[in-house]
């Protein structure tokens, strides 16, 4: 059940919030050397999915396995396998970019000459270099976004999860960080990305679940998803699935 | 605008506020909280009502009337608009330039003079805690020695808002003109900066009356008369003045005096709220856009030899391809690598909100000071003076360096979810941290007195026996308190834990410097029977052992904290 070849592995996992569950039963993995696209409409639940796997929440039932170390049985293991990039980057503000990502990497215990290297090729990689010296409060959103995600791949780890990633990035850094994504998938790692931008799912994603209402409406390449009709879009595959039950704004 | 539908949705965003709205909040455990922090204000305002129902029953006994015994309801009146200037003030003003739905109201036809009581009126719930445990109780304790009809008590809740409005009116008008000229990086430092002098400037008033009031007559009439003989020019204007002399009149039973009182009062808020809505009218939007905009001025805050270390960090890459190191997320933790490295942070947080740092060093040097301002309550040696100082150092310091310990950190805190450490070692490198600031401050303030009281090496290492355990522990119960009642949106240096954690961080901080003091006593007494050389290893067996309890608490607390943005 919890194989280590598995970047994620979630389990039956619901969450909920009083009364309202957010997210129920859901079941899923994240193979090996694939981009997931991780879809759903307004309130579906998928930031509090991430929110679960990355340790932020506590699950109420289920169970998320991160490269095979389980999350609720052994966290710091579980913890040390993932990388989250928040919807909201959890940055110090009166940091500057290179301190930041210099203290991060002690978190993960990313040896110091490592962590030098690693910082410096996602600095130059991201196009951070003009700001890496400023304090992180004078940076605007794209390149603090830019920081959160050189913050979650600065220890190399097996899974990333990546929530609305793209939002603020101008294009030359959305590009840069979809052939990071791309990259990362051919050397076998996981990837989630938790998306609503439809166009961006068909064209970097192998796979896609599909969240509505806190329940996995579809999972599968596009192909599959398309079930047989060969001009049917990524879009109107959405639209089906979630058609007529967006009345109710949920969080999520 | 529809005043009665914005009014309605106000109350609304207040009641959830202040009840913990919406599923996450009520699921994340954040509804109890409004329960705890009422218990802890009906704790506080019980004390406050205990202690001054005693002093107004002494003055009664002493033959004072109603008149002469408002003078001391004028004092505490007024050190309710002088705490809320302090404490509350930088959430009146944050609430009136950095609130979350500026945006959307600075997009709205409101004029700016309405918006500003708008938000005047949403920071109300927030900043009326002075008000609730120390007017409200204070008037409670009066009406027991010096009853008021029903008149009074019915006209009582306008006097209250009178108080409220007067000083956080003006406060804010004051503020929002200031910051007109304050580069906006610096309008959350200059915020907290007026805090920290606010507080200076009451504390150095306040030692001038103190003193006075330790008269060594034991007629509380006379200390009171002395007490307030020298500050009599400073009263008169006070609008804790004015209501007092409003509830005397009405205990007296006269209407017209009572009126009187009462529309100076009401007649002082109008002014103060016309005033700072005409402030606000001319340069709240100003100060808005400014703030607003304040973040995006990228190359303002680079960091002097950041460049240079950016430099070689491009030469090292250079030199050596990035590989993958296998399974190098897979490794947990190097304790002493993450030591340093949270530890280089704190330097750099604490180094860089100089705001935040003065205010630590400003309070260092006022607590130090407390206990003298009671020295001619009792006569104590020098050694008890310097053993009550340092507690009164090593307390404070539990208060200002170890509660603020984990919401410095501010949005950065949720790493101590994400990040593979366990929260006991978050909370040990926190209370190292905290150690190593407060220390020295500690030792800096031990040396000075050592040289101005004239003490001796063995009085100063007894004290030490004492004060240094009493610090270890006081910052243990300070990080508890950071990490359950921390905010880590906060704008004022002096409102990093929320207002119950105020209030429980202040009861804790007394009942430490009196436990401290009391066990100090008793061992001085009990000299002789006692194990020898338990004064030098006795206090820090006490603290360790007290000790684990809030650092376990604080590490269990972090561990079950979810964290949903």
């Amino acid at each position: 059940m919890t194989d280590p070849t598995i970047p994620l592995q979630i389990l039956d996992l619901t969450r909920r919030y009083g009364d309202f569950t957010a997210v129920k039963r859901l079941r899923f993995n994240v193979r090996p050397g694939e981009i997931l696209g991780f879809l759903g409409p307004n309130g579906a639940g998928k930031t509090t999915t991430l929110r679960v796997c990355a340790g932020l929440l506590r699950p109420d039932e289920g169970e998320v396995v991160v490269a095979g170390a389980s999350l609720s049985r052994d966290p710091l293991r579980a913890r040390a396998r993932l990388g989250f990039v928040p919807d909201r980057p959890f940055l110090y503000e009166r940091l500057t970019a290179r301190e930041f990502l210099e203290f991060v990497a002690a978190l993960y215990d990313v040896p110091a000459d490592v962590a030098l290297r690693r910082a410096e090729e996602l600095i130059e990689r991201l196009e951070l270099a003009h700001a890496a010296d400023d304090l992180i409060e004078t940076c605007s959103h794209g390149m603090r976004q830019k920081i959160s995600i050189s913050a979650a791949l600065i220890h190399d780890p097996p899974l990333i999860m990546l929530d609305e990633p793209l939002i603020g990035l101008d294009p030359r850094g959305a590009r840069v960080l979809k052939d990071l994504l791309r990259e990362r998938a051919a050397r076998n790692l996981g990837v989630l990305v938790s998306t609503h931008l439809l166009e961006v799912a068909e064209r970097l994603c192998d796979r896609v679940v599909i969240l509505h209402h806190g329940e996995k409406r579809a999972e599968g390449s596009l192909a599959e998803l398309r079930g047989g009709r060969a001009d049917a879009t990524l879009e109107d595959v959405f639209l089906e699935l979630t058609r007529g039950q967006e009345v109710e704004e949920r969080p999520g | 605008m529809n005043w009665s539908r914005v009014l309605r949705g106000r109350w609304r965003m207040a009641r959830n506020t202040l009840l913990g709205g919406g599923r996450r909040a009520r699921a994340a455990g954040h509804a109890r909280r409004p329960l705890l922090g009422g218990a802890l204000a009906v704790v506080l305002a019980a004390l406050v009502c205990a202690g001054l129902t005693g002093l107004f029953g002494q003055l009664a006994v002493a033959g004072a009337d109603a008149r002469e015994a408002s003078a001391a309801m004028a004092f505490v009146l007024t050190a309710a608009l002088l705490g809320m200037l302090v404490f509350d003030l930088n959430e009146v003003v944050s609430t009136l330039i950095v609130d979350s739905d500026l945006e959307l109201l600075r997009r709205a036809p409101i004029p700016a003079g309405t918006l500003f009581l708008l938000k005047l009126t949403d920071a109300l719930p927030r900043t009326s805690l002075l008000l609730l445990v120390l007017a409200v109780p204070a008037t409670v304790a009066y009406h027991l020695s010096y009853p008021l009809p029903v008149w009074a008590w019915l006209v009582f809740p306008l006097q209250l808002l009178a108080l409220w409005a007067i000083p956080l009116g003006i406060g804010a008008a004051a503020a929002v003109r200031l910051l007109r000229h304050v580069p906006p990086r610096h309008a959350r430092e200059a915020l907290g900066l007026l805090s920290t002098i606010t507080l200076f400037v009451i504390w150095l008033a306040n030692s001038f009356l103190l003193p006075r009031l330790a008269d060594t007559s034991h007629d509380p009439l006379a200390r009171l008369r002395g007490a307030l003989d020298g500050s009599a020019a400073a009263y008169r204007f006070s609008p804790g003045r004015w209501a007092a002399e409003a509830l005397a009149a009405a205990a007296a039973g006269s209407k017209r005096d009572a009126a009187m009182a009462t529309m100076v009062l009401l007649g002082g808020a109008a002014l103060a709220l016309v005033v700072a809505a005409w402030v606000a009218s001319r340069h709240l939007e100003a100060a808005q856009s400014a703030i607003a905009g304040g973040g995006a001025g990228r190359g303002a805050g680079a960091r002097p030899g950041a460049a240079r270390r950016g430099a070689r960090a491009a030469a090292a890459a250079r030199d050596g391809a990035i590989g993958n190191t296998g399974d190098a997320s897979a490794s947990l933790h190097a304790p002493r690598a993450f030591l340093i490295a949270v530890l280089a942070r704190d330097a750099r947080l604490f180094a860089r909100d100089w705001a935040v740092l003065g205010d630590v060093l400003a309070t260092a040097i006022l607590w130090t000071l407390l206990p003298l301002l009671g020295a001619p309550l009792y006569h104590a040696s020098s050694h008890e003076l310097a053993r009550a100082m340092l507690l009164g150092l090593t307390v404070g310091l539990g208060y200002e360096v170890g509660a603020r310990a984990l919401p410095l950190e501010r949005q950065g805190i949720a790493w101590i979810r994400l990040g593979p450490v366990a929260p006991a070692r978050w909370v040990g490198a926190r209370f190292t941290g905290a150690a190593l600031l407060s220390v020295p401050l500690m030792a800096l303030a031990a040396g000075s007195m050592a040289v101005t009281l004239g003490l001796n090496a063995r009085e100063v290492a007894e004290t030490l026996c004492v004060a240094l355990p009493a610090l270890g522990l006081a910052l243990s119960v300070g990080l508890w308190t950071g990490a359950v009642f921390g905010r880590s949106g906060w704008s004022n240096p002096r409102a990093m834990l929320t207002v119950t954690g105020r209030a429980a961080a202040t009861l804790l901080l007394l009942l430490q410097a009196a436990a401290w003091l009391a066990l100090s006593a008793a061992a001085e007494t009990r000299r002789e029977s006692l194990p020898p050389g338990i004064a030098l290893w006795g206090p820090a067996l006490v603290a360790a052992l007290l000790a684990i309890v809030p650092l376990r608490a604080a590490a269990a607390r972090l561990a079950e904290r979810e964290w949903n943005g």
